[in-house]
């Protein structure tokens, strides 16, 4: 999945950040959406999606919205619905056009209305050879099933990347957490790229379930990571998490304090069967989760 | 008694002689020799005024009379000695026997209130007798506890009075000090550390978080009522759904009405609880608030345990000091804001961790370049008010000046920058520094200060330092000046006085006369007899070898004695020890002259010509004018 993001040569892909659920927006997840875009010379897409439910809610006499921190609800008029949002997306642009600009990162705007999910995949296919989605709210609890049904719809994506509500840092550096053998390489070889345009260094953490198997794994990764040309800018730790138990990892992430961190959909961090709960609770930085 | 290491050895032998020869000695002019350290001449820079007056009085009587007693002749061959070389030298003051028993029985009594009265004429030798003999007694007094002032930490700026071993003060204050500046160290960095940085956001996050949980629980409970909640940018709804997405206002509008009010009544129950869900309550502010609060003191109280501990170790045991430093406890903690200010601000040296190593480079802790000594961390300064003395014994405190604040204390402001006052530094008075020993006034010095009196008397017959200054003014009108608990007080007060400064003493403080339980009185004129002469011989052996001049022959010594016979008249001696040491440099440089390596009577009766004159009226007047 990786290999062709990582090589060089590849036609460029894009990172589309994507909003137009919450108003709260992460920063960490737009610089996230910047670092890949400048690592990959990848144009960055700032995609409001319009969520057609709302303008169907806003048909209803009795729709209204609720915010926290403000007095009661808020009457949903149909006819000035449009106009607010594209002046909410209008703002989110110029704010993400900016930091494109001073990032040194191609940027373009788009705005669609649709399903989220068939929006996001529509706006995937239409331009490849990869996409990552960096998804710009912080997730929720209730962002389980969303994120389940991207990785399931939205097929033309190689990654998503999330943040939390404790993400607060993006320096630091790139952590790339291996959970099987055959992605080592690929997974290093991201990091390595991500990490060497902007002079971090590369942990790999290795992950497994038994001691021999992570012994194994661990070896082959030093034996990896020996090739003089690294320089010694990667270093190897191993992480035994027993019963597929992710708090090991969760430690091991808040020890290394990264400021971007890889790792697989549908390993310990989360998946399909994971909730995304405990994930709000400890990142603290920009998350790439990889098919 | 501690007087008798004045006596010269060998001047019991002259004793001997002379005491023969004055049996023998017709119209024998007893003279008086007035002992004082020949360093201290003219004790307090003049004479005493009433003593002048006598002198003068007496020459005039004198001469008016045509009066003209011859001094005795001392027989130099009965003194026993040739030469002073031959003595054991002795400051001691001579004939002044009376004086130093009382001196030193006053000294020694055991007790408070024994305070004690010195008197005599300038020139006699009671400082120098007073100083050598309180020397003696404090020598084998055990030193005193030392005391040192420390915030209470309330409202009032209050300071409390704390005892510590003695010799142990400085060390407490300056193992203060180090504290506060390994938590200057210590603290911004434990602050800006990522684990307090990510524990404080989860503490700020987490009412999100539980939040987030009660609509996720919301969300499931209303979805299997065919009701959703959406998270929209223009915030959370709630809307109908059908087969998971929002019905279209047709389909909704074709179902029956009753069924149409059924879902709006849901909807509407839904939007109550997510209206519950998402308002602010105070409880929840005030929660978050107590577990930052709580997340603070733990990082906070870990590290001034730390920086506390070698205090503790040290001085724990001392029921006062264990209280003072568990409130110093809490009171850093609960100011840790003070610390992450002060790192912050700090970009010059005083505040920078780079200025205070540099303060730090000699072996000692180099205050003035530490946070503790920054006015933010005044509050947190160990005032030493007494600390004993190295040599282990009593103190002896001498104060020229007497004012109430260099007796009683000295408190020293300085102002923030919202012009609050904070008590910089207290400085102890001569009170504090003879706590436990002895303080020696001067009576004229006191009569000057005025207003220190009656608090003196106050505090002695108190028996307590309480810091209630009359009108001298501390800061700027209008700042309040701190309480200072009173400390105990156990000093025996010496003072020193002329009779006419102790008349006028008297005469203004009733009270002043009744304090004193000893009186130890010089007497200006001695009694002319052989022991007092030999003491003599020794006084002069003592100025020639003090002041590095020829030996005194014999019959110097006796020039010596005729002329402070001469002086006395009546069997006495008088002969102030600042005369007898110009004559005695005056006759060595006559010796110089003449080229002889003793002194002799010659060089005497030059020097008595040379300084008072040949005319013996004259000379008296001379010698009494100042």
């Amino acid at each position: 999945m990786i290999a062709h993001v990582a090589a060089a040569g590849e036609q460029s892909g894009r990172v589309v950040l994507w909003h137009g659920g919450p108003p709260t927006l992460s920063r960490c997840a737009i610089d996230a959406a910047m670092l890949l875009g400048h690592t990959f010379q990848a144009e960055v897409e700032s995609l409001y999606i319009e969520d057609q439910q709302l303008f169907d809610l806003a048909e209803f006499p009795f729709a209204r919205t609720i915010n926290p921190g403000r007095e009661g609800w808020q009457a949903l008029p149909a006819e000035t619905l449009e106009r607010n949002l594209r002046q909410l997306a209008a703002a989110l642009h110029r704010q993400v056009s900016d930091i494109a600009e001073a990032a040194g990162v191609p940027c373009r705007t788009r705005v669609m209305r649709d399903e989220p999910l068939r929006a996001l995949s529509l706006a995937c296919a239409m331009n490849g050879p990869w996409n990552v989605v960096v998804v710009c709210e912080p997730v929720t609890v209730s962002d389980d099933a969303r994120l389940t049904s991207l990785f399931e719809q939205v097929r033309d994506t190689t990654g998503v990347v999330i943040t939390g509500p404790l993400t607060h840092r993006t320096t630091g550096p790139v952590i790339a957490i291996v959970e099987q053998f055959y992605r080592m390489g690929p997974m290093l070889k991201t990091a390595l790229r991500i990490a060497e345009t902007h002079e971090r260094d590369v942990r790999l953490c290795i992950v497994g379930n038994a001691e021999d198997e992570l012994g194994w794994m661990e070896s082959e990764a030093r034996i990896l990571c020996a090739d003089p040309d690294l320089d010694g800018r990667v270093s190897v730790a191993s992480v035994l998490a027993a019963d597929d138990d992710a708090a090991p990892l969760a430690d091991s992430l808040r020890r290394h304090r990264p400021g971007l961190a890889l790792a697989q959909y549908g390993g310990r961090l989360i998946g399909p069967e994971t909730s995304v709960r405990p994930l709000t609770k400890m990142l603290e930085c920009p998350l790439l989760l990889v098919r | 008694m501690f007087f008798k290491r004045f006596m010269p050895g060998k001047g019991k032998s002259v004793a001997q002689a002379a005491s023969a020869a004055d049996a023998s000695a017709p119209g024998n002019t007893s003279a008086t020799t007035d002992v004082a350290d020949a360093s201290v001449i003219n004790d307090d820079g003049a004479k005493n005024g009433a003593s002048v007056a006598r002198a003068v009085a007496k020459a005039i009587s004198r001469k008016a009379n045509g009066v003209r007693r011859p001094a005795p002749a001392t027989d130099a061959a009965e003194l026993g000695f040739k030469t002073t070389a031959d003595l054991t030298p002795s400051p001691a003051p001579v004939g002044q026997d009376k004086a130093l028993e009382a001196l030193t029985f006053g000294a020694t009594m055991k007790g408070s209130g024994h305070h004690i009265l010195v008197t005599g004429d300038t020139g006699t030798g009671r400082r120098t007798a007073t100083r050598t003999i309180l020397r003696a007694v404090a020598g084998d007094m055990q030193p005193p506890d030392d005391w040192v002032y420390v915030s209470t930490f309330a409202t009032d700026g209050a300071f409390r009075a704390l005892k510590l071993p003695a010799g142990t003060a400085r060390r407490f204050a300056e193992k203060m000090a180090l504290a506060i500046d390994q938590l200057a160290d210590a603290l911004p960095v434990a602050f800006a550390d990522a684990d307090y940085d990510l524990k404080r956001r989860m503490i700020e996050v987490e009412q999100r978080l539980t939040r987030d949980d009660a609509l996720e629980a919301l969300r499931r409970e209303a979805e299997a009522q065919n009701i959703a909640l959406l998270r929209t940018a223009a915030g959370m709804a709630v809307a109908p759904i059908l087969e998971g997405k929002v019905v279209k206002t047709d389909v909704f509008n074709a179902i029956p009405e009753p069924m149409r009010r059924e879902v709006e009544a849901k909807i509407a129950a839904v939007e109550a609880q997510v209206e519950a869900i998402l308002s602010d309550r105070p409880e929840d502010e005030k929660e978050r608030r107590t577990r930052i609060g709580a997340l603070t003191e733990e990082i906070a109280a870990s590290h001034v345990q730390v920086a506390l501990a070698d205090l503790n170790a040290e001085f724990g045991e001392i029921a006062d000091v264990a209280s003072h430093l568990a409130a110093t406890g809490r009171d850093l903690i609960y100011n840790v804001g003070l610390f992450v200010a002060h790192a912050n601000e700090g970009a010059d040296g005083t505040g920078s961790t780079a200025g205070r190593a540099a303060g730090r480079e000699s072996s000692t802790v180099r205050l003035v370049k530490s946070a503790a000594a920054h006015p933010r961390f005044a509050r947190y300064g160990v005032h030493v008010m007494a600390a004993s003395s190295a040599d282990g014994s009593a103190p002896i405190v001498e104060e020229p000046n007497p004012s109430y604040s260099n007796l009683f204390a000295r408190i020293e402001l300085t102002h923030d920058a919202d012009g609050l006052a904070t008590v910089a530094r207290v400085r102890p008075g001569a009170l504090h520094g003879a706590n436990g020993g002895f303080l020696l006034l001067d009576a004229d010095a006191l009569l000057s200060a005025g207003a220190a009196v009656e608090p003196l008397l106050r505090a002695l017959e108190t028996e307590q330092i309480c810091f209630d200054p009359p009108t001298e003014p501390i800061g700027i009108v209008g700042d309040e000046i701190p309480e200072l608990e009173p400390i105990p007080l156990n000093v025996k007060l010496v003072l020193v006085a002329s009779d006419a400064s102790l008349q006028q003493l008297s005469a203004s403080h009733a009270a002043l006369k009744h304090m004193f339980k000893s009186q130890a009185r010089f007497e200006a004129e001695i009694a002319h007899s052989a022991d007092n002469i030999a003491k003599f011989a020794g006084l002069v052996a003592y100025v020639a070898e003090k002041h590095d001049l020829r030996p005194f022959g014999a019959d110097a010594v006796a020039a010596l004695v005729d002329e402070a016979a001469q002086r006395a008249g009546e069997a006495m001696l008088s002969l102030p020890v600042s005369d007898l040491v110009d004559l005695c440099r005056a006759a060595d440089h006559w010796a110089d002259n003449e080229d002889r390596k003793t002194i002799a009577a010659d060089d005497v009766t030059h020097a008595v010509r040379h300084l008072y004159g040949s005319d013996g009226a004259e000379r008296e007047t001379r010698r009494a004018l100042p």
